[in-house]
């Protein structure tokens, strides 16, 4: 298959097959997992058409021309880094589909679950293959909804909606700073494209040149902190883990928190190179990941755990892209897609773990848990690995990237010099000693020791079904395989991905053994430091909830809370203050405002008062039309005085019928026709609704009151009287009017001889359907005021 | 209102009343007219209809979903204002024909074909349908009536 296509179908596909779950529920029932795990699974060998080309360096590209006039096309990219990200998408989606076959009970609103799942990865797999920045965000964004609907899956629960919610407040926030990133890159370069940008050394110079560089990196990577729960941002990470088990295992570990780090390797040959750069995203990275590795100590669920170690493995990443020098471009690129493979791997299989405790122990409270290495034995040796792997235990696949992260972290603080030699590993090696501590806490928490007797967990507990233990046997198969043979994923795949963004890429060479090196040393210190320090684990946990209980406020959530929470007081009082209520003062402030419109004009050109009346105007009229302006008169008169409703309205509306009167004296027939059919229908529902009030005025007005109002309407309408009586002759010299153009041109182009009605349905079309949008709009908005009204009647009781 | 004269002269009313808006709507192309004044002329022969006999009553009856005429009408509109685009056109963009008009052998006239008078139809029922649903509802609302309502 012609490798673009691919690329086309395996973005496209879910999104379209999505839509077909509900209705292939009705016939398959429960067993639609495994046709979401199908659609999955035919993206990843979609996606495997790819490598080939990722391989022999000639990436896929391809686009389609979208919107021209705003020079947008879909473009595709297909380089070794996007296939890595497609396959992982792809690939965990399959493992994860299969396994929620056992982890979602059939009673669940499954069709919804699956479809959020396909939208998400197809959103994901558009975000690997995108080579434009607009189609990079609308695919952004479109993880953070979907995101926000799998994490908001069980509804009735507040935690869950509190989650979802902040989780997209973050996200979909951060995604909008990189926008505005994206739209200053594009008027520093003058094009969308990414890879246009990155091989172009003209732009890239004329871009670090710009004084927007500095604006566009830390915007872009905003974006790229808040996705990837880095920085201050990563307090949505632990609450989205209100999700159903698979979705933490798919969203918020392997796959869309890896958006983040996946779009500062994509910018990397765009803005990096510079100690801006550097400081940011791996100051933030390292920040990041000594933080967050230390904060999991306190946490008492196992997926917080895991979404505090996924916080900072994430760092990990981000610490080592962040790594790419001008001296040296590319450094720790090569090591970061590494331990990016590598974590999905891992992460994915200890969420998936999480699920069968979970599911088999109800409980996932690490305090209630214990001793079930002797119940689940398969689960447990399938953690053991998973958790070593994270730990960097040999000879597995975590072992050889964080055997990488600690050579590339000698690199560098070599490169800068100074105290930074050893900050660097330092800091890395700190990183590595957390991550240690917690991952034995989770194997010590959940499967060593005795049996806890707590009430919430069953005598006996199960070992997991096949159907869930075996995507996560499958990924344990992986974790030895990359480990012992990594030659294999590093040819086909983190080759290709370093030397499609690397320029002068050097070739990889990972083995199991190098002889005794100074990262190996470090390794055996990690493990030294980590297992000593194991010891106090407890203590340093009840030192930080104590901490924490004493300064609430240095927590990144008390501020979050008291944002969100605050939010919904201002804006209560923001509308009390602009929605009051009573009509009366609506009026008034649009008629104020129309006063303004008018007299502010003539005062700024300098009209004076006996220039308003143009000259000229001819006050002759005939008798009848004499006779007509005194009924008029009088019947408008009578609406304003008569202190009862019902004649007041009838009154107003015999206003309308003799102004109606008076467009068939002045030969307009089809304003007369619509001006008595809209007066007649007005007049009908105007008595509905007053036929309800008391009939009677209830407070008569105070004097100064009725003055105001007299004052106030009379400017009115001498101000619209102005307008009209100058609307033929013009204070300022009258534009060239158009109507000729609808005269001549009406038979001709469409047709009709009636201008206004083809002006109306053709000329200008765009106007009428947005009218008759507003119009049925507005007879919702009818509906919704009387039911809401009619619904809270005895809520509203209680507030007066 | 409801005495048997207003009953009477609203039945017959709103035959006219019918076939003039469909009139209105027919011609607008060429005379005054349109699918609005149309539409708002029907409205008020059938707004008529349910002042002269009571809701609860021309319900019984005649019961149609006033919500779904606007619904469909602004679908139509749209499709009719997007289907240009299918012939590789523009947006709203419109179209005429004249075509003799022979029925039994003679000739009768022209017709005149205009694509537009799709649009119009769709305007002609959101107005019929916007207007009468909000009749119908404030009409019928018992909110704050002394008996309680619902």
């Amino acid at each position: 298959m012609d490798p673009f296509n691919a690329i086309v179908i395996a973005v496209f596909l879910p999104f379209i097959l999505a839509w077909t779950l509900p209705v292939l529920y009705s016939v398959f029932k429960q067993r639609i997992g495994w046709i979401a795990a199908g659609i999955a699974f035919t993206c990843f060998m979609l996606n495997v058409q790819v490598i080939p080309y990722a391989m022999a360096g000639t990436p896929v590209q391809g686009s389609w021309v979208w919107l021209p006039t705003a020079g947008l096309s879909f473009d595709i990219y297909g380089d070794g880094l996007a296939v890595l990200l497609a396959l992982i998408v792809s690939g965990v989606g399959v493992i994860i589909m299969s396994y929620s076959n056992g982890y979602m009970s059939t009673k669940e609103d499954l069709p919804r679950y699956y479809q959020w799942l396909l939208l998400f990865m197809g959103a994901m797999l558009g975000i690997a293959y995108t080579d434009n920045t607009i189609q990079m965000f609308i695919f952004w964004e479109l993880t953070s909804i979907t995101s926000f609907m799998l994490i908001g899956y069980w509804r009735e629960r507040p935690e869950s909606v509190y989650g979802a919610t902040k989780a997209l407040l973050i996200t979909a926030g951060g995604g909008l700073f990189m926008f505005l990133g994206f739209l200053m890159l594009r008027v520093v370069t003058g094009t969308y494209g990414i890879s246009e940008v990155a091989h172009s050394q003209e732009l890239l110079s004329i871009l670090h040149g710009s004084e927007f560089y500095v604006a566009v990196l830390v915007l872009v990577f905003l974006g790229a902190a808040s996705k990837s729960a880095q920085g201050p941002f990563y307090v949505w990470l632990p609450n989205a883990m209100e999700a159903p088990t698979p979705v933490s295992a798919f969203l918020h570990s392997a796959t869309m928190v890896k958006a983040g780090v996946y779009l500062v390797a994509r910018m990397h040959p765009i803005l990096s190179g510079t100690p801006e750069w550097l400081i940011l995203v791996s100051g933030t990275g390292m920040i990041t990941m000594v933080m967050a590795g230390f904060m999991a100590f306190r946490q008492t669920d196992i997926k917080a755990i895991l979404a505090y170690s996924t916080i900072s493995q994430l760092a990990y990443l981000m610490t080592m892209y962040g790594y790419s020098t001008a001296e040296h471009p590319g450094l720790g690129f090569a090591a970061a897609t590494f331990h990016l493979l590598n974590h999905s791997t891992f992460k994915a299989t200890l969420f998936l773990v999480a699920g069968i405790v979970a599911h088999e122990a109800t409980t996932r409270d690490i305090r209630k848990l214990g001793g079930l290495r002797k119940e689940m034995p398969k689960t447990f040796i399938v953690a053991v690995i998973a958790a070593a792997s994270m730990a960097g235990v040999p000879p597995l696949n975590g072992f050889l990237s964080k055997e990488m992260f600690y050579e590339t972290s000698l690199e560098i603080g070599h490169l800068v010099g100074g105290p930074w030699v050893y900050i660097f590993p330092v800091v890395a090696v700190a990183g590595g000693v957390f991550t240690l501590m917690y991952s034995i806490r989770l194997i010590d928490g959940i499967f060593l020791g005795e049996r806890t007797h707590d009430p919430d967990v069953p005598h006996h507990v199960h070992e997991a079904p096949w159907v869930m233990l075996a995507p996560a046997v499958f990924l344990v198969g992986l974790i030895i395989f990359f480990g012992v043979y990594p030659k294999f994923p590093i040819e086909t795949l983190i080759q290709p991905a370093y030397s499609g963004l690397v320029p002068h890429a050097d070739h990889l060479h990972v083995k199991l053994w190098h002889g005794i090196t100074t990262p190996l040393l470090m390794t055996i210190a990690t493990f030294a430091i980590g297992i000593v320090l194991y010891k106090f684990y407890d203590t340093l946990a009840a030192m930080q909830n104590s901490f924490n209980a004493k300064l609430p406020w240095v927590s990144v959530n008390y501020w979050y809370d008291a944002t969100v929470n605050n939010a919904k007081g201002i804006c209560k009082k923001f509308a009390n203050i602009t929605q009051p209520g009573p009509l009366g003062g609506y009026i008034k402030i649009v008629q104020l405002f129309m006063i303004f419109l008018v007299v502010w004009p003539l005062y700024y050109l300098g009209v004076g008062a006996a220039n308003i009346l143009p000259e000229g105007m001819n006050f002759a009229s005939q008798p009848y039309e004499i006779v007509l302006y005194a009924l008029i008169i009088v019947s408008a008169l009578g609406a304003a005085i008569i202190p009862r409703y019902l004649p007041a309205v009838l009154s107003l509306s015999a206003v309308g019928f003799l102004v109606s009167l008076l467009y068939m004296y002045l030969k307009a027939p089809d304003l007369a026709m619509t001006q008595v059919c809209v007066e007649t229908l007005s007049t009908i529902i105007f008595i509905l609704v007053i036929i309800k009030l008391p009939q009677k005025f209830k407070e008569p007005m105070p004097a100064g009151k009725v003055l105001v109002n007299l004052l106030i309407s009379g400017t009115v309408a001498f101000s619209v009287f102005a307008i009209m009586v100058n609307a033929g002759v013009g204070i300022l010299a009258p534009f060239e009017s158009f109507s000729h153009y609808f005269m001549e041109y009406s038979l001709q182009l469409t047709g009709g001889l009636n201008v206004v009605n083809v002006i109306v349905v053709d000329f200008r079309g765009y106007d009428t359907i947005g009218e008759i949008s507003v119009l049925s709009l507005a007879a919702l908005g009818v509906y919704n005021l009387i039911l809401s009204r009619s619904g809270s009647a005895a809520e509203e009781g209680e507030e007066e | 209102m409801t005495t048997i004269i207003t009953k009477t002269i609203a039945k017959i009313c709103l035959m006219v009343d019918m076939l003039y808006s469909l009139d209105l709507l027919l011609i607008g192309g060429n005379r005054p007219g349109g699918g609005f004044i149309g539409g708002v002329l029907c409205a008020c022969g059938i707004a008529l209809i349910y002042v002269a006999y009571g809701y609860e009553d021309v319900k019984k009856i005649w019961n149609p979903d006033w919500h779904s005429w606007f619904g469909y009408g602004l679908l139509f509109a749209s499709i009719t204002a997007i289907s240009p685009l299918l012939a590789g056109h523009n947006y709203f963009r419109s179209a005429f024909e004249l075509s003799p008009l022979i029925v039994g052998g003679f000739h009768l006239g022209e017709l005149e074909l205009v694509s537009s008078m799709f649009f119009d139809l769709g305007v002609y029922f959101v107005v019929i349908g916007g207007l009468l649903f909000i009749v119908t509802q404030v009409g019928t609302d018992k909110g704050k009536d002394p008996e309680g309502g619902k």
